[in-house]
């Protein structure tokens, strides 16, 4: 199973202190290069937690919005605390909507494959996929999501949520026995 | 069965009900009831199914795909690389290209507000409130030194 690491270099979170330095100072067109430096990883967040590229994009938008109103208050890692917005925008989401069945957006996602049956073959995997997501309690969910497509480290899962690493390893391990259950019989 | 209960009376759905007593009938409906309200609430059964250990040390990226052996654990690793081919598609996502500038479209005009911590902030005090301060803390001194002779 392939793994992107995503944690910021230390020249990375300099430069984002100075970026910020900037903004603070008036500069607020500068507030855009942290928006695009950590708009994908987030994005990939919102869109796992979610399974909706509309509430993704809300959450996004929102969150940086937040974050650039109490830009001051940062203190530390810019895109440690910015991920904590956009996680507890994803959980009062959750909390707040009883949701029943929510898909990607076919129209939104660009279809990659050779032939129109392999086409079909994944985008019902796809689906398949988001509503065994959907089915998972949203802890199971958000460790499985950060682990699996969001490529993160269990350490640096661990400090992001402020958990321990044997926690999220069975939260982990947990979602995918669930989710196992949900589609083997269909994928295995 | 897993599920994260977000009521905030521990998921029992009985905490309103009526006292009133009912027929043998209408207990076993209600259990029936309840019952079927709590399945419809779990969502996902566990302890279905076990996955390997080495099924997970594969999956955490600690072993290589060769050290997994065995025709259960073989069976394992097919379903996660299958799943794994949308999981790949799910990883290369990147947020719609208009979405910084809609952002930046709907920040707040106003700069934000800087928070300097408590013991950066500058501190002003006109001349009395500094006499006052300075003599309190001068007589707090006088107090202490006073009782450390006594003793």
């Amino acid at each position: 199973m392939k793994t992107t690491v995503t944690a910021a270099p230390v020249d990375q979170v300099e430069a984002d202190q100075q970026i910020i330095a900037n903004v603070l100072a008036g500069h607020r067109e500068e507030f855009s290069m942290l928006i695009t430096r950590y708009s994908d990883a987030l994005y990939r967040h919102a869109l796992g937690m979610t399974g909706s590229p509309d509430v993704a994009e809300d959450i996004l938008q929102m969150s940086f919005i937040k974050a650039y109103q109490h830009l001051g208050e940062v203190r530390g890692r810019f895109d440690a605390w910015v991920f904590r917005i956009v996680a507890n925008g994803c959980k009062d989401w959750l909390k707040n909507i009883r949701r029943t069945h929510l898909s990607y957006d076919e129209d939104d996602q660009p279809s990659g494959y050779a032939t129109p049956e392999e086409d079909l073959d994944r985008t019902e995997l796809r689906g398949d996929l988001d509503r065994a997501l959907a089915a998972l309690a949203p802890s199971l969910r958000e460790a499985f999501v950060m682990k699996h497509v969001e490529g993160r480290s269990y350490e640096e899962m661990a400090d992001l949520l402020g958990t321990t690493v044997g926690a999220l390893k069975m939260r982990v391990h947990r979602a995918r026995e669930a989710l196992q259950v949900l589609l083997e019989e269909k994928y295995a | 069965m897993t599920h994260d209960d977000l009521t905030s009376h521990g998921g029992r759905d009985d905490l309103n009900r009526s006292r009133v007593p009912e027929s043998s009938e209408a207990r076993r409906e209600s259990a029936r009831d309840r019952e079927s309200a709590r399945m419809s609430d779990r969502e996902v059964p566990i302890e279905l199914t076990r996955t390997p250990d080495l099924v997970h040390a594969w999956l955490d990226g600690e072993i290589p795909e060769s050290s997994v052996r065995g025709a259960e654990a073989v069976r394992h690793v097919e379903f996660w690389k299958r799943l794994d081919s949308d999981l790949e598609v799910r990883r290369q996502m990147h947020a719609p290209v208009d979405l910084t500038e809609r952002i930046m479209t709907a920040l707040p005009a106003t700069a934000p507000r800087v928070v300097a911590p408590w013991w950066n902030r500058p501190v002003s005090m006109n001349p009395v409130a500094l006499a006052a301060a300075t003599a309190g803390l001068l007589a707090i001194g006088a107090a202490i030194g006073a009782s450390v002779r006594v003793r």
